[in-house]
């Protein structure tokens, strides 16, 4: 090997060690805000809110379906699965929907949910909280097999709605990881697979 | 030279050789191996294509590159189409990107659709038969003098054999295995520096690709040995032997181009692994992982056997490879493989099969296992392309347990 092609050699070297180096320090510095921090890096949330419009038809069931009509995707702002044919699953101890309003509206409303329990999760009956800007709605309780439907009034809470949108969190106290449970591979928690959700006359 | 007495070639009778290297003699050996590769990529894509016809009912070529084109094929295609994401994104979850997917193969895979004004599958497609194709040719040497039924063996698998629909569509594991194979070639002649370059495409092409510095490193060791140099010498002669430091520095430059660019892009170095998580998968214990696989009953049963299982079976099919390969003397070879499977089980056992066919010294340890004797190599041949088909069949069935 001749003296020049060693020293090209040197500092190529010198040039790969410094630029390695430089980005392996990169790796410690992530430039990301804190929502992709918590979600991706640490995993302290399965909520990674998204950008939706909210837009949804009133007493039209929005679905939760791959491939359905009036899909619900412009509703769920964070904790849901990868839509399948029988719907998708909460991810994590909660689930955050938003639906477009017009502001306070009157009338006999319900929040209407169909949705079956994960039978990963492991329990036979899966209850889900139902808060409608943080004021707590109700609960409702699924078991596994056929969506079953549940609703719960809106109009005695209708009246705190000031927003442009109305916005619902459903949490899921008995969610569950199935890798724990030796049910399946999801190291994340689930709990209920939500068909469809809809927001309308109360029946 | 003479032929010996008894048995050829592999075992093969002295008749059948000797027919064989007088046919071959006519012709250099370099051209042989291009009509083999040549010709199990096209009798690959015939057997292929029936395979398709009496699935689908289909007959077009174009629906053919369609059908192969499945599951991770599309995220491939986004990299072609729109390069990589600058955030997350998706229906109803809007957590996933196309950040684990490397750059080199939808890149070159981009250039040749641009090129020709083809769609991404179609590029995929000539691309991945492209690269089977060299990768065949490039490999010869690794089977030695006495490894034509072996290296025959190989072009099957690798054409026709299971899960060999990899090889043919868009996914990276074509190119992931020529480049494999070069870059072993390569280290075993001593050039470190081409090696090292090799690695570095390793690197860009699939996350397991940087494990080659570890082989470089055990070669350099026995290099290092042979000429008669002292354990605890051997740091200090890497520093004496610029060309096996570059090349060991050459080797994960694919992979730290690529965190540079994502750092760039998204702000986050290891976006490539942290985006897992929106597929639930994150590094863990890999023993811990192929345990649980092993004996639990997770995932669409495949027959008799949970596809866990399945998957974890596999996982110790290639960790024997890797024993044989070191008992063969292949040590840089075996470790290459025990790590790439280590890595592939700390995030999960899914996609086991698909890394086990892409780890080209697992399909050449297999190949000169079952290639050593002909009445050996054409059993396995025949079995390998019938369930070849039979798994290319369920692959256009979009069948998930394949994946």
């Amino acid at each position: 090997m001749g003296a020049l092609a060693r020293v090209a050699m040197l500092l190529a070297i010198t040039v790969l060690v410094g630029f390695e180096a430089y980005v392996v320090f990169l790796t410690q510095v992530p430039n990301v805000d804190r929502a992709y921090r918590n979600y991706y890096i640490r995993h302290s949330t399965l909520c990674f809110e998204r950008e939706v419009t909210g837009a949804y038809v009133s007493g039209v069931p929005m679905e939760f379906r791959h491939g359905a009509e009036n899909s619900a995707d412009q509703n769920a702002v964070c904790g849901f699965s990868d839509p399948n044919s029988a719907g998708s699953d909460i991810l994590g101890q909660f689930a955050r929907l938003t639906f477009a309003s017009d502001g306070p509206s009157g009338g006999s409303l319900a929040f209407f949910l169909t949705a079956s329990a994960e039978p990963d999760a492991g329990a036979e009956e899966q209850r889900v909280e139902v808060y409608f800007e943080d004021f707590p709605l109700g609960t409702m309780t699924f078991v596994q097999g056929e969506p079953q439907t549940e609703w719960l009034r809106l109009d005695p809470l209708a009246s705190i709605t000031s927003g442009p949108t109305l916005d619902f969190e459903l949490r899921v106290p008995d969610a569950a990881v199935p890798e724990r449970l030796g049910t399946g591979q999801e190291p994340r928690p689930v709990s209920i697979i939500v068909r469809s959700v809809m927001i309308g006359p109360r029946q | 030279m003479p032929q010996q007495c008894g048995r050829g070639d592999g075992g093969l009778p002295v008749s059948l050789t000797g027919l064989q290297s007088v046919r071959a003699d006519r012709l250099p050996a370099w051209v042989v191996t291009a009509a083999i590769a040549v010709g199990a990529v096209f009798l690959g894509t015939l057997v292929r294509y029936v395979v398709f016809v009496n699935t689908t009912g289909l007959t077009g070529l174009g629906d053919l590159i369609v059908g192969l084109c499945q599951f991770d094929c599309a995220w491939f295609g986004s990299v072609i189409e729109r390069g990589y994401d600058e955030a997350p994104l998706g229906p109803f979850t809007g957590t996933y990107a196309n950040w684990a997917f490397f750059p080199l193969y939808p890149t070159i895979a981009g250039a040749l659709a641009g090129l020709f004004d083809l769609r991404p599958g179609t590029a995929g497609f000539l691309l991945s038969s492209l690269c089977t194709a060299l990768a065949l040719f490039v490999s010869r040497p690794l089977f030695g003098e006495r490894g034509r039924w072996a290296h025959a063996l190989f072009c099957v698998l690798l054409t026709m054999g299971p899960y060999s629909f990899y090889f043919q569509t868009l996914y990276s594991e074509s190119l992931f295995v020529l480049l494999t194979v070069g870059a072993f070639v390569l280290l075993r002649r001593g050039n470190y520096l081409g090696a090292g370059a090799l690695g570095a495409l390793m690197s860009a092409t699939r996350i397991v690709g940087v494990l080659f510095v570890f082989a470089m490193l055990v070669q350099a060791f026995i290099d290092h040995r042979r000429r008669g140099g002292l354990v605890l010498q051997f740091p200090a002669s890497l520093v004496g032997k610029p060309d096996i430091l570059l090349g060991l520095l050459l080797a994960p430059l694919g992979l730290f181009v690529f965190m540079a660019y994502l750092h760039a892009l998204t702000g986050d170095a290891l976006a490539f692994s942290h985006i897992q998580w929106a597929w639930g998968r994150e590094i863990g214990n890999p023993l811990s992982e192929f345990w649980r696989a092993l004996t639990g009953n997770g995932g669409t049963p495949l027959g008799f056997i949970p596809a866990e299982r399945f998957y974890a079976l596999c996982a110790i099919f290639a960790f024997a490879m890797a024993g044989f390969l070191f008992a063969r003397g292949d040590r840089g070879e075996a470790l290459f493989v025990t790590l790439a499977i280590l890595a592939a089980l700390s995030t999960s056992v899914f996609s086991l099969p698909r890394f086990v066919v892409g780890l080209a010294p697992v399909m050449i340890m297999v190949s000169l296992l079952l290639g050593a004797r002909w009445w050996l190599a054409v059993p396995a041949a025949l079995l390998a392309i019938a369930s070849g088909a039979l798994l290319s069949a369920q692959w256009f069935l979009t069948n998930p347990v394949l994946v």
